[in-house]
């Protein structure tokens, strides 16, 4: 009985312990980032996920299952949505540090953040995830990783019915680790969130919630970017840029 | 209470317009030419609709579980039935609540959106409209037999930092013999540029009177915009890209197609097919750009 009591307590401890451990919180940029020392930096992104949907809050598997049956056509919408502008984030941030005389290479292998090693280490501003073998690999002293974990649309339930309107959501974050000590120097969670105006349910192709599936990711790119720029990059000169031909990137 | 249905029947038509003419087919660019005098048919009611400009990104509720009493599965579904008319009924409170918070934006002019008459400002926007001002116009209650029929229904907002007015106007332009479905029926969407003035309530109510003369000047512009469209053959897909506008002092997004854009300001079309005019984003080119010509909007 004893030794089930001190199994059961163990167990309650990982439990509690386990959901006790504090997410990242932002850092800032140094000041002396742009135009410091900085070395040579690596822009990375993890494989950019497919757009998808999801339902938090139907929980149970039915629950799960009606919702998701509901939104065959979102979904199916939500599949084809192109990820061109979110991938050519990471050649936009490479510009922008060579516009600001860093020595920057671009990675053009997706680094899949999963299959890390443990730092095994914690403390503030630490990685969880050992970053350091990178920086033989790549060559270069500091890596910024793009790491976007979900991009499309969320519905909340509750268990069967549905607590809101679809929003288009774009959810990762953006950080730079100093590969010596494995340490982050900048930490920027992204969690953008963007309902559509009128009605949401417009198959098969959704404008208003494609419009703010597009809306979110240009959010996310102006957080991303802004740290480092001051006026220079493409997106603030966005405006200027109009009427060069581009290819439209979906959405229609 | 008749005028605050009214005012909310207005209101229901331009917020749903958009997936109504996204559904229904919308054939801008592709009026034809039938020979027909155009006119328009002033509005019914003296009512002109003002409401707030509401965040869409803050509404709907966290997502929650729920148990069900399920004794047998007829009490298991009825309770899956009452737990969705408890949510709809919620949802719509939140709806109305967060219109009703973005409407007290409006309390400082209500005094004078009160005093607007919608056919006096018709008649001036129409007199305004460059492609309008040709055109006759009609009362509400005639119903001429062989002329095509203009009908405009626009509905104010204003931004809640009071920097600027917006109009949604839906345009319908039926020929004779037209029942049911328009010939031309689209929402024009134009946002007059921000007045960066000190004190807004003195800009828009003050001794220049701007929300009345604004408002005609959007109402305007949106028929001449919606009447070029009409007339005006569909050109060459352009691309659509993110462009980025003002909306009062704030930057926000479209995902559209740039259609034209002059002095300071954009024509768009949107993933819905309606038609936005919308000033650009201050930047040292577009500036230097429109040193010598300055939208009125």
């Amino acid at each position: 009985m004893r030794c089930f009591n001190r199994f059961f307590l163990a167990c309650l401890v990982a439990l509690i312990s386990g959901c006790a451990s504090k997410p990242q919180q932002p850092i800032s940029l140094a000041n002396d980032f742009v135009g410091g020392k900085t070395g040579r930096i690596g822009v990375a992104s993890n494989k950019i996920p497919q757009a998808s949907t999801g339902f938090p809050g139907a929980a149970c598997l039915l629950c799960y299952a009606a919702a998701s049956l509901a939104h065959t056509s979102l979904t199916s919408h939500t599949e084809s949505l192109p990820t061109d502008e979110i991938v050519l984030l990471k050649k936009e941030l490479v510009e922008v540090l060579k516009g600001k005389n860093i020595d920057v290479v671009e990675v053009v292998t997706p680094v899949n953040i999963a299959d890390l090693p443990d730092s095994g280490k914690t403390g503030p501003d630490l990685a969880r995830k050992d970053f350091t073998g990178l920086r033989a690999k790549l060559g270069i002293d500091k890596l910024l990783i793009i790491d976007v974990t979900m991009h499309g649309f969320v519905r909340n339930y509750s268990s069967y019915i549905p607590a809101g309107d679809p929003k288009a959501v774009f959810f990762g974050s953006g950080y730079i680790v100093n590969l010596s000590n494995n340490t982050y120097e900048w930490y920027e969670p992204i969690e953008i969130s963007k309902g559509a105006p009128g009605n949401w349910d417009e198959p098969p192709k959704f404008p208003g919630l494609t419009n703010a599936y597009f809306q979110s990711i240009e959010i996310a790119k102006d957080r991303l970017l802004k740290p480092f720029d001051n006026g220079t990059s493409p997106q603030s000169q966005q405006t200027q840029s109009l009427t060069q031909n581009q290819s439209a990137a979906g959405g229609r | 209470m008749a005028g605050e249905g009214i005012i909310r029947a207005g209101w229901l038509l331009i917020a749903l317009s958009g997936t109504a003419i996204a559904q229904t087919d919308s054939k801008h660019g592709e009026m034809p030419t039938t020979g027909n005098q155009l006119v328009l048919k002033l509005p019914a009611n003296k009512e002109v609709v003002f409401r707030g400009v509401v965040n869409f990104d803050e509404g709907g509720m966290a997502p929650a579980g729920m148990m069900y009493p399920a004794p047998n599965p007829i009490a298991f579904l009825a309770a899956i039935a009452t737990h969705a008319i408890i949510m709809d009924g919620a949802k719509q409170h939140q709806s109305n609540r967060q219109q009703a918070e973005a409407d007290k934006v409006l309390q400082p002019y209500q005094a004078v959106i009160e005093k607007m008459d919608a056919k006096a400002m018709m008649s001036d926007a129409l007199a305004s409209s460059a492609q309008g001002k040709h055109l006759k116009s009609v009362e509400a209650t005639q119903h001429p037999q062989t002329d095509s029929i203009l009908e405009s229904t626009p509905v104010f907002w204003m931004t809640a930092d009071q920097e600027s007015i917006i109009v949604d106007n839906l345009l319908n332009i039926r020929h004779p013999g037209d029942t049911g479905k328009p010939t031309y029926s689209n929402v024009i969407r134009v946002i007059s540029t921000a007045h960066n003035a000190q004190a807004a309530q003195a800009y828009w109510i003050g001794n220049g009177q701007q929300l009345s003369a604004i408002a005609v000047k959007l109402l305007a512009e949106s028929i001449d915009i919606g009447l070029n469209d009409a007339n005006t053959a569909s050109t060459e897909a352009k691309p659509f890209r993110t462009v980025r506008y003002y909306e009062g002092g704030q930057e926000k997004m479209e995902r559209a197609q740039l259609l034209n854009e002059h002095c300071g300001r954009m024509i768009l079309r949107t993933l819905r097919g309606t038609l936005m005019s919308v000033p650009k984003l201050k930047t040292a080119s577009t500036q230097a750009a429109n040193a010598t010509c300055q939208s009125s909007l």
